[in-house]
Order: structure tokens, then sequence, then C-alpha cells
């Protein structure tokens, strides 16, 4: 078969075509306004295999480049639309929180132990040396941190900062806390595929962080009154996400440098694939967290009912990763 | 044709049909430029929310932080998934991003393609990025490598219907395939190029031809590729 044959042969199909994906293109709207065309949906896909057919009769014969390349790229625009992968089903969500989730955190159980280990073992050995020497404080934060920090968590209401704010001040610290808490998680993640290191830094530092500050406050006699009742509930969804958020971001670095039986590119993105779950999971409970910060841990209350419901959250969110969705 | 294949810069892909699909994947520049579009775009937008919000004061603020948690980080995914795998900045190059296979992309490799700017972003200035694209085959950077993706270009066939204005004639020597699209798509360049530069590329094209004459060359060619074409006049 000649080209200009071959071309006059199919021409009108690969019009009907280009009308079909030119149509999958547009919006909403313009599809109410636009006449629909003329290929029905159910006639799309044989059309579509006669044309890989055309395609590759036109490469055997040696037709014009500049047919095989109108042709490839109706081809391709034909498959983009024919080959559509399944997404997330987000009428799952029950499905995920109530087994995905914790599965795929229990699924990574060594490293996120180790995220723990490096989160809890630098604070808990920085809070016992500022509890026996406390003049360290001052070797690790300036004094202008630690006496707002003082002021803070003073318990003499008359003179404090952090808590009974109005609520105006609330929404403000809402958005604080999501975009600086949900933000070091994901850069605590995602700089973990650089051999792991950007995790384990914000996790260490962190950690000494906050050691050095509970210590701190302790010594000043303020933690058991304000510090503690005031974090303890959203502690429980906050640190435990930038843990695990660590534990995701060793795990990428650990898919880099030890690949296994797999190529390095593919371990990569098999291990990123299997973490996405884990990625929304701690952005969620980071919300949740910055939703109980600024709404619910301001509130000024008796301090015994808020380690009540501090210790409630604690325990069902240990309680979640250890049993559930087994 | 091994040296050819070393520099190409299109991405070939089996199709369940059985026929090999082809798509140029995007030059690192039109990405950089695409980076550079995006990034105004949302700096242009984070500045006029924090001045109309500023007049919500304390609330403002916090809804300002909200706003900017989700431009900064959700705006590639939340375009890529919207527009087909282009963010605005990507439709303005007119790139987009597909899956290894050209299928469109979703919203878990969205997802980690765009988290992973991160780690694309250090030491500084996109540093790994930029050694990532420019030595990957396929021009990924780390977080396409994770997600699996590619940036290819959507630009239409450059090649437009070109006559050959020569009568055809049938080669005294056989050609292969290779050789014949070369020779079709030269015909097709000198007809719409200058003279002269058509014979500067003439000896280039043809492989094999003992004809000293570049003028006659450039003309016998042509005939070629009439006949190559199908056309027997």
């Amino acid at each position: 078969m000649r080209e200009s044959v071959f071309i006059e042969k199919y021409q009108q199909e690969w019009t009907l075509l280009q009308d079909y994906l030119a149509y999958q293109k547009q919006s909403k709207r313009q599809r109410r306004q636009n006449a629909k065309p003329a290929l029905e949906d159910e006639a799309y896909p044989a059309l579509y295999r006669r044309l890989c057919n055309q395609l590759a009769l036109a490469k055997t014969r040696n037709f014009s480049q500049r047919t095989i390349e109108n042709l490839n790229y109706l081809v391709v625009e034909g498959h983009h639309h024919l080959y559509q992968r399944r997404g997330i089903a987000w009428d799952k969500a029950y499905d995920f929180f109530a087994r995905t989730f914790p599965r795929a955190v229990r699924r990574e159980k060594n490293v996120m132990l180790w995220a723990l280990a490096s989160f809890t073992v630098p604070a808990l050995l920085i809070f016992i040396l500022v509890q026996f020497f406390p003049t360290a404080a001052y070797s690790f934060l300036d004094e202008s941190t630690l006496s707002s920090m003082e002021s803070m968590y003073t318990p003499d209401e008359n003179d404090r900062l952090g808590e009974s704010r109005g609520s105006e001040s609330d929404v403000m610290m809402f958005g604080v806390y999501i975009w600086n808490n949900i933000g070091i998680a994901l850069r605590s993640f995602s700089s973990g595929l650089i051999l792991g290191i950007g995790s384990i830094f914000i996790s260490v530092f962190n950690g000494a962080y906050l050691g050095v500050i509970f210590s701190h406050l302790d010594n000043a006699g303020f933690a058991t009154k304000t510090l503690y009742p005031f974090v303890i509930t959203h502690g429980a969804f906050e640190l435990t996400a930038i843990v695990i958020s660590c534990g995701a971001g060793i795990k990428l670095g650990l898919s880099f440098l030890f690949p296994g039986r797999y190529r390095r590119g593919e371990s990569v993105a098999r291990t990123s694939q299997a973490l996405v779950p884990i990625v929304i999971g701690f952005v969620v409970m980071l919300v949740i967290a910055a939703f109980i910060e600024a709404f619910w841990s301001a509130i000024n209350m008796p301090i015994a009912i808020k380690y009540v419901v501090g210790s409630v959250c604690w325990i069902s969110v240990i309680y979640y990763f250890w049993r559930v969705g087994r | 044709m091994s040296e050819y294949l070393l520099a190409d810069s299109d991405k070939h892909l089996e199709t369940p049909e059985g026929i090999e699909l082809t798509m140029p994947l995007a030059e690192p520049v039109a990405r950089g430029f695409a980076f550079a579009i995006d990034f105004i775009i949302r700096v242009i937008v984070v500045w006029v929310l924090s001045l109309s919000l500023i007049f919500l004061r304390e609330v403002g603020v916090g809804i300002f932080l909200v706003l900017l948690f989700i431009i900064w980080w959700g705006y590639y995914v939340l375009f890529e998934l919207l527009m087909d795998g282009a963010s605005p900045g990507k439709r303005a190059m007119k790139l987009r991003v597909v899956h290894d296979d050209f299928t469109p992309i979703t919203f878990s490799a969205s997802l980690i393609r765009n988290l992973l700017r991160t780690a694309d972003a250090m030491p500084g200035f996109y540093g790994f990025a930029a050694v990532f694209v420019l030595f990957n085959k396929d021009n990924k950077r780390l977080g396409d490598i994770a997600a699996k993706t590619i940036v290819v270009s959507t630009q239409q066939p450059r090649f437009h219907a070109v006559a050959i204005s020569e009568t055809a004639l049938a080669p005294s020597v056989a050609f292969t395939a290779d050789e014949q699209r070369s020779i079709i798509a030269f015909a097709q360049f000198s007809e719409t190029h200058s003279e002269e530069r058509a014979r500067e590329i003439a000896q280039h094209v043809a492989v094999g031809l003992d004809e000293a004459n570049v003028s006659r060359l450039v003309t016998q060619l042509r005939r070629y590729a009439k006949w190559f074409l199908g056309e027997s006049r």
C-alpha cells in the first residue's frame, strides 16, 4: 500500500479518534457546551487497537517520518487515556485508619524503634544532665529563650504568656502549629533519602531541645503545674508523629543505602510507595495534634482533668499502634 | 547506530498492543523555566494572601499560615492531579508528568515526587536534582526516581506535510530502514531550507553513494525519497 492510499483510507478513523481524545481533555463545563464526539466510549478501545496496528504498519513500511510521528502522537494520547491507574480510594478512609496505617507502621517496627531511640535517648540524657547541673541548660540554649520559656509556663496566672489566651490567638497558634510542625515532619521524612542523615539530625535535635526545656522548667518548679498539663494531651499525637516521620525517613535512606536484590532506583521506588500510607497517617496525626494544642491544651482548667484526658490519649495512641488492625 | 542511541532524548515504551511508543523527554532547561514560573506564581499568591489577611489580625495570621502550608507543600500535588500532570509552570512550558509507562499520574506518585523536593533541593539550590537530572538516562531527579515518573514534552510533532517536488527514481542500491528514513527526512528538510544548507548536509546523509557532484547528489536523494514514499512517478 502506498503512503497516500494508506492515509486516505484511515484518515477518517484518525479524525474520529482525534475528536474523541480532544473531548476527553475538556473540563466538565466545556463538555456541556460542546457537542459529544461521534465516537462512542464502547467503540474507543477497538478503534485504538486498530490505530496501534496502523502505527506498526506505517513503521514496517517505512512511511515518512511525518506520518509515523503523527500516528505516534495520536497513540501516545490514546494510551494515556485508555490506561489509567487506580488511585487511592478516598471512600476507604475508615479502612485506612483501622488497618492500613497502623499495620504499615508495625511493618517498619525496626526503624520506628531506632527513630524512637534517636529522640528519647538524647532527651533523657540531657534531662538528667540538667537535673544535676542546672546551669548546663544555659550552654544549650541562650538566656532569652529560656527566660521566655519561663514566662510562658509560670504558674502565676497574671504573668503567664502560654495559657488562657483569647480565642483569636488560638486560631493564630493553630496556624503556627500546622505550618511549623507538619513542615518539620515532612522535611524529616524526605530529607531521610540522603542516607537518613536529615531524619536523624531533626530527631536528635528535637529530643535534645525538649530535654533542656523540660528539665529547666522542672528545676524551676513549673513543670508539673503548667508544662506537663499543657503538653500531655497533644504530645501523644505530636511526639508520636514526629518519631514516625523520622522512622519513615530512616527507612527511605536505608532503601537507598542497601537496595538488596533490587536496583537502587527500584528499591527506593518500592519503599517510598510502601511509605505513602505512613506519610498520610502522620500528617493527619499532626493536624489532630494542632487542633488539640490550639483549642484544648490552652484552656485554663483544673490540671487533674488535663492529666486524665492526656493519659487517655497516650494509652489510646499506644494501643492503636500496638493492637489495632492486627 | 549505537552512538545515536546514547544521545537519544526520547523515552520508548512497548505497549500491551505490542507496538513501540515514543515520547520526547522534557529538556532540563525547560523544567528549570517551569520551576521558575511556578515559584513566582506561589510567591505572588502568598504575597497577595498576606496583604489581604493582615486586616484580620491574629485570626488572619492563623489562616495565613494554614494557607501558606497548603500552598507550599500542596501546590504541585494539587495541580498535577487537577491538570493531568501539569502545574501551571509546566503547562506554560508544554510539559507533563506521567508514570514511566505513560499513564496519568496518581495521588501517591505525585505526593512522593513532590515531598522529595526537600531531598532534591539539598545541599542547596536544587543541587542533587541538577546532578541527577543531568546524569539520569530519563532526566529524572530523586523524586522522579522514587515515584517512577518522568517529565515529558507534550508538544505536537513538528513534521509538516511537505510534498517533494521531484520525480521518483528507484535506487540502484538497497537502503536500510534507517537510511531510508533519514533520506526522506533530508528531502523534506531541503524543501523548506536553502539549497546551500541542503548541500552541506547531503554528503552526511548519502552513505555509500559515489556521486561527486553535490547538487546532483541532492537531486538524487530527493528523487529516492519520493520513491521511498511510495510515489512511482
